[in-house]
């Protein structure tokens, strides 16, 4: 996997690096570095290419929004890269409507895109932060003028995580709900506080964010609960070494998170 | 020529000259506190107030300061400031009288600036202007128009008038009416308008966008498409988004009515 390794490159050399859809290129001059960074014409693309150094560098094949950036520097240093989670609230809907039994304690696994950071090795100063497909936003909130811009997204929202897919540009998190009240919960969307997750690397290389527990009460309010430390290996299976802490949360956890809620009403 | 000189001389005496220096002195550190103390004391403002707030502190604290300064000056230099202060008062009045639109706009001004329906560096519309804030003082409001236009609309017109704050809440929804001249469009239309919505990141998937069928005469059908933004990306998305719906429209062959 690309992950947080150290790499170097010499005058004139190229790096290109696919994630799943995501490509980037690096190409190393004598004092700057030109990276591109696009969302390839293969969407359906699903492994990690590495070529560092590419010994036959091709231009980039994208479908559209390619970005460049040059930076120049006194003298390079090895580079790396990190996955992260989204820079905001990510808003999950399950793809069909899913109740929740009176009293029931069930675990729903969600996978949402992750943005690829490109940094110094040494000190981690980033150079880019981008993903290859951008989520549609979405308002999150009981109003029009309360509430907060976040991330769309839709799920299966798999009951069981060896039905997930192995896609290497996505995150797995398990989210424990659990119905309190007498009467069967829809669960219409789920809000992912993917800032304020810390982002984990199994052994096989899939990406998994700590659990979160959401408490279904009676009312609209549903406080969030964050697990702290990895994602437990009754949710992942994966046994062998211990998971690896790729990133830390983009924000603190905020205090106002036990009391958010989860389904917003319009 | 001799006496004019000895008179001169005897209005300096030691103790007029040193008056003088004191009423320089006095002047001098007056207007280095008018400058220095205000910003500092707005800054302070601002941690736990609003700009404007922080804006109207400092500069009323500035005429404070400067005010006190001077009239201590006069009556260094044996001024009677009672007297002034009277003919001051009686002054007011007749200005009063003369600057009745003045005194409109700052009263205008004061109750504006107590009901807080906008802040420095809000968004809005007014009278045909539409600018960013960039001040609310006492008689006027400071706009910059898009162009980059000063723009001073008088407190009086912003109290009478209603006004559009456009960055007040943090989500907005552009409306884009629309007329196609086939009945049998209609389904097509809908879904070219649809999908926009949902492949355009910009486009908010929740409040949902809604296309609605508005009315109808002989020639035509009008649509109202309706999508919510980020407040930032307003306009970014209303520039786009009639061009991509009117390419899309013509690439399905989708009749407008233009040029009919």
């Amino acid at each position: 996997m690309p992950w947080l390794e150290p790499f170097a490159l010499d005058e004139g050399q190229t790096a290109t690096v696919h994630v799943a859809s995501f490509a980037l290129q690096i190409l190393r001059r004598a004092r700057e570095w030109r990276v591109t960074t696009a969302t390839t014409n293969d969407l359906a693309a699903s492994e990690v290419v590495l070529k560092i150094p590419d010994p036959a560098p091709q231009p980039l094949a994208f479908t559209q929004d390619a970005h460049h950036a040059r930076f120049a520097f006194d003298h390079a240093s090895p580079l790396q890269l990190r996955p992260r989670l989204a820079d905001r609230t990510v808003v999950v809907r399950p793809a069909d409507p899913l109740f929740l039994m009176p009293g029931a304690t069930v675990d729903i696994y969600v996978s949402t895109i992750i943005w690829v950071v490109l940094e110094l090795a040494s000190d981690n100063t980033q150079l880019i932060d981008r993903t290859a497909h951008r989520p549609s936003d979405t308002w999150f909130g009981p109003s029009t003028r309360v509430g907060e811009l976040a991330y769309a997204s839709r799920t299966s929202a798999r009951l069981d995580p060896h039905e997930l897919p192995h896609r290497p540009n996505r995150a797995t998190t398990r989210i424990r709900l659990v119905n309190d009240s007498p009467a069967p919960r829809s669960l219409e969307r789920v809000m992912l506080p993917a800032p304020e997750l810390e982002l984990w690397q199994l052994a096989s290389g899939m990406l998994w964010t700590q659990g979160v527990e959401l408490a279904l009460g009676s009312d609209e309010e549903a406080p969030v609960r964050l697990d702290p430390g990895p994602p437990a290996l009754a949710d992942h299976g994966e046994a062998g070494a211990a998971p690896v802490r790729v990133s830390p949360p983009r924000l603190l956890a905020r205090k106002s998170l036990l009391v958010r809620a989860i389904s917003a009403i319009f | 020529m001799d006496h004019a000189l000895q008179s001169v001389g005897g209005f300096f005496t030691e103790q007029r000259l040193l008056d003088l220096v004191r009423v320089i002195v006095l002047l001098v550190v007056g207007f280095v506190l008018a400058r220095t103390v205000p910003p500092v004391v707005a800054r302070v403002v601002a941690l736990r107030g609003t700009v404007n707030q922080a804006q109207l502190v400092r500069r009323l604290l500035g005429y404070t300061i400067v005010v006190v300064v001077v009239l201590s000056a006069l009556t260094q230099l044996g001024v009677d400031v009672g007297v002034m202060v009277g003919a001051a008062g009686l002054l007011t009045v007749a200005l009063g009288f003369a600057a009745q639109a003045s005194t409109s706009n700052l009263i205008s001004g004061v109750f504006l600036m107590g009901e807080r329906a906008f802040e420095v560096g809000d968004q809005i519309t007014i009278a045909g202007y539409t600018g960013e804030v960039l001040a609310i003082d006492l008689m006027s409001v400071k706009l910059r128009t898009g162009d980059n236009v000063f723009v001073r609309i008088p407190n009086e017109m912003m109290l009478k008038q209603p006004f559009s704050n456009l960055s007040r809440f943090p989500i907005r929804r552009i409306d884009v009416p629309l007329s196609i001249t086939r009945l049998e469009d209609f389904d097509r239309a809908r879904d070219i308008l649809a999908t926009f919505a949902d492949t355009n990141p910009l486009c908010l998937a929740e409040p949902k966008p809604t296309v609605a069928f508005s009315s109808y005469d002989k020639t035509r059908l009008e649509l109202q498409f309706s999508v919510w933004v980020a407040r930032q990306n307003y306009a970014d998305l209303k520039a786009l988004l009639l061009d991509a719906v009117l390419d899309r429209f013509r690439a399905e062959g989708i009749k407008l009515p233009i040029g009919e």
